[in-house]
C-alpha cells in the first residue's frame, strides 16, 4: 500500500456565496457554480466531490444527488458522494434508488457518507420527532445496509412500513456504493459503524486532531469485538488554500468569522476571534495557508490518525466562486501531490482499499 | 451504603456519550473516583469507558446512584423522564 491509495476529496454544503462586490448570488447560480467547481476538481486530479444535506437559506444542498448527476454527465473519473446524507430523516429505500441510479449514470462512481447530521431542520420539515433521532438513524442504517448488501430484503421496524422479500431496482454491481458512517464525536456512533462493518468518517472541525485518536482506537477495538477486519478511517476538516499563508488568512478570515458569528447567535457557541482563528490554523483543525503549509499539516495528521481518506471542506462560508476555484486548483495540483510525497518517506501503513468493497459485500447472513 | 462526607472525591455520571465520557476523562484526571452508566447493562458501555474515559468504571445507573452524592446527568433532555425515581431520592438537585 502506498500513499497513492489515500483518497483526497472535496466536501461542500453549497454555501450561498457572494460576488466580488459582496452581494449574495441567487441560489440557482450558486448551484451551477458548484457543478463547475466539481468539474474543475476532476481536471486538477481530485479523487472525489461530496455534497452535504441541509435545509437552510444559506446552503443550497437540499437535493445534492441531482447536482451529482449533473456532475456525473460532465466527468469521467471523480467519485461522487455525500457529506453527509442525513439518514435519520430519509427513507433508506429512496436513498438506495437515488444513489444506485447515480452509480449507474456515473459508471460506478457513487459513494455515500451517512450520518445523523449536525442540524435538526430536517426533523420538522419531514415530520419526524427529534426525540426519535437515535431509533430513526439505527433503523434506517439497518435497512440501507441490507438493501446494499443482501437483496431481497425482509425487514420490519418502527420508522416505516415493513418489507417482505423485496427487491429494489436498479441492482448494484458487487462491492458498489461505498458507504461510510460520518461521526462528530459520539462514541455510540463509532461503535455502530463498527457493528455494521462500515468505514468511519470523522468530522474534525475544531481542536487538535489528536483528540480523536481515542475514537480511532475505540473503532478498531469495536471492529475486533464484532469480528470484522480493519476498515478505513477518514477525516473531514475545513480549510482554504491560497498562494501564500497571508493571502489564505486574509481571504478566509472574514467569511469564517461571519459564519461563526451566526453560529454563536443561533447555537450559543463562543464568538470567533482572530486569535482563535490563528490558533486553529497553527494547532487545530483548520487547513488554511499556502500549499506547503496545508500539505505539511495534513500529512502529519494523516499519519497521526492512520487515515485512508481526507475530505477538505473547502472555502468556509460565502467565499466567492472565483476564489473557490483557485483553492480547488491549488489543492488538486499542489497540496495532494505534496501530501502523497510526504507520506512516502517513511511510508504509511494503510488499510487496503479493497477492504471497502469487502465491507460493502459483508454478508448480513451472520 | 457507604457513608459520604462533604468533599467526597466520588463522581457518578449517567450517560456515556460524547459529553459523559469527556467529563469522565477530565474528572478522573482530576483525581475523582468515577463511575458511569449508559441506558442499558454495564457491559454495553464497557469498551467505550475503557477507551475514552480510562480509569472510570462502567456500571449500571442504579450503581451510579449508590456510588456518589454528586451525579452528572449527561443524557439528552427528552430522556430525563426515563430516569429511575430513586436517582434523586435524598439528593438535592441543581435543576429547578
Amino acid at each position: 500500500m502506498t500513499s497513492q491509495a489515500i483518497e483526497f476529496g472535496l466536501d461542500t454544503p453549497v454555501y450561498v456565496t457572494v460576488d466580488e462586490s459582496g452581494r449574495a448570488l441567487d441560489g440557482d447560480v450558486v448551484i451551477r457554480n458548484t457543478v463547475e467547481e466539481a468539474v474543475f476538481a476532476e481536471a486538477v486530479g481530485i479523487d472525489s466531490f461530496n455534497i452535504g444535506e441541509h435545509y437552510r437559506a444559506d446552503f443550497m444542498d437540499s437535493a445534492g444527488h441531482v447536482m451529482l448527476a449533473a456532475i456525473a454527465a460532465r466527468t469521467e473519473h471523480i467519485r461522487l458522494g455525500t457529506a453527509v446524507t442525513v439518514l435519520s430523516t430519509q427513507d433508506p429505500v429512496r436513498v438506495y434508488t437515488e444513489f444506485a441510479t447515480l452509480d449507474a449514470v456515473s459508471n460506478g462512481r457513487a459513494q455515500l457518507i451517512v450520518g445523523r447530521g449536525s442540524l435538526t431542520d430536517s426533523f420538522p420539515l419531514f415530520g419526524f420527532d427529534l426525540a426519535e433521532y437515535e431509533t430513526l438513524f439505527e433503523e434506517n442504517l439497518d435497512l440501507l445496509t441490507r438493501l446494499l448488501r443482501d437483496q431481497p430484503v425482509t425487514w420490519s421496524g418502527t420508522s416505516r412500513s415493513p418489507l417482505t422479500e423485496q427487491y429494489v431496482s436498479p441492482r448494484l454491481p458487487e462491492g458498489h456504493l461505498p458507504t461510510w458512517v460520518g461521526v462528530g464525536g459520539s462514541p455510540q456512533s463509532v461503535i455502530r459503524a463498527a457493528r455494521y462493518g462500515l468505514p468511519l468518517m470523522l468530522a474534525i472541525i475544531g481542536g487538535h486532531p489528536s483528540r480523536f485518536a481515542p475514537y480511532v482506537e475505540l473503532y478498531k477495538r469495536a471492529l475486533g469485538e464484532y469480528g470484522h477486519s480493519l476498515l478505513p478511517v477518514g477525516m473531514h476538516s475545513l480549510g482554504f488554500v491560497a498562494k501564500t499563508d497571508e493571502e489564505a488568512v486574509d481571504v478566509q478570515w472574514p467569511f469564517w468569522s461571519e459564519m461563526l458569528e451566526m453560529a454563536s447567535a443561533e447555537r450559543g457557541w463562543a464568538r470567533p476571534t482572530m486569535s482563535k482563528f490563528r490558533d486553529e490554523i497553527a494547532d487545530g483543525s483548520l487547513y488554511v495557508g499556502s500549499p506547503e503549509t496545508v500539505a505539511t499539516k495534513l500529512a502529519a495528521n494523516i499519519r497521526l490518525l492512520g487515515l485512508s481518506r481526507f475530505d477538505l471542506a473547502y472555502a468556509v462560508g460565502r467565499v466567492p466562486h472565483e476564489q473557490r476555484m483557485a483553492t480547488i486548483e491549488l489543492y488538486g495540483r499542489e497540496v495532494i501531490p505534496r501530501v502523497r510525497e510526504l507520506l512516502e518517506d517513511p511510508p504509511v501503513q494503510l488499510v487496503p482499499s479493497d477492504a471497502l468493497a469487502a465491507a460493502n459485500n459483508a454478508g448480513f447472513h451472520g | 451504603m457507604a457513608s459520604r462526607k462533604i468533599g467526597d472525591r466520588r463522581l457518578g455520571i449517567v450517560g456515556a456519550g460524547k459529553l459523559g465520557t469527556t467529563i469522565g476523562r477530565v474528572a478522573n484526571a482530576a483525581g475523582y473516583d468515577v463511575a458511569m452508566s449508559g441506558s442499558g447493562p454495564a457491559e454495553r458501555i464497557a469498551l467505550t469507558v475503557e477507551v475514552l474515559a480510562p480509569g472510570a468504571r462502567a456500571v449500571t445507573t442504579k450503581e451510579v446512584v449508590g456510588h456518589a452524592d454528586l451525579i452528572v446527568l449527561a443524557i439528552p433532555t427528552h430522556r430525563f423522564r426515563e430516569l429511575p425515581r430513586e436517582l434523586s431520592a435524598g439528593k438535592s438537585s441543581s435543576m429547578r
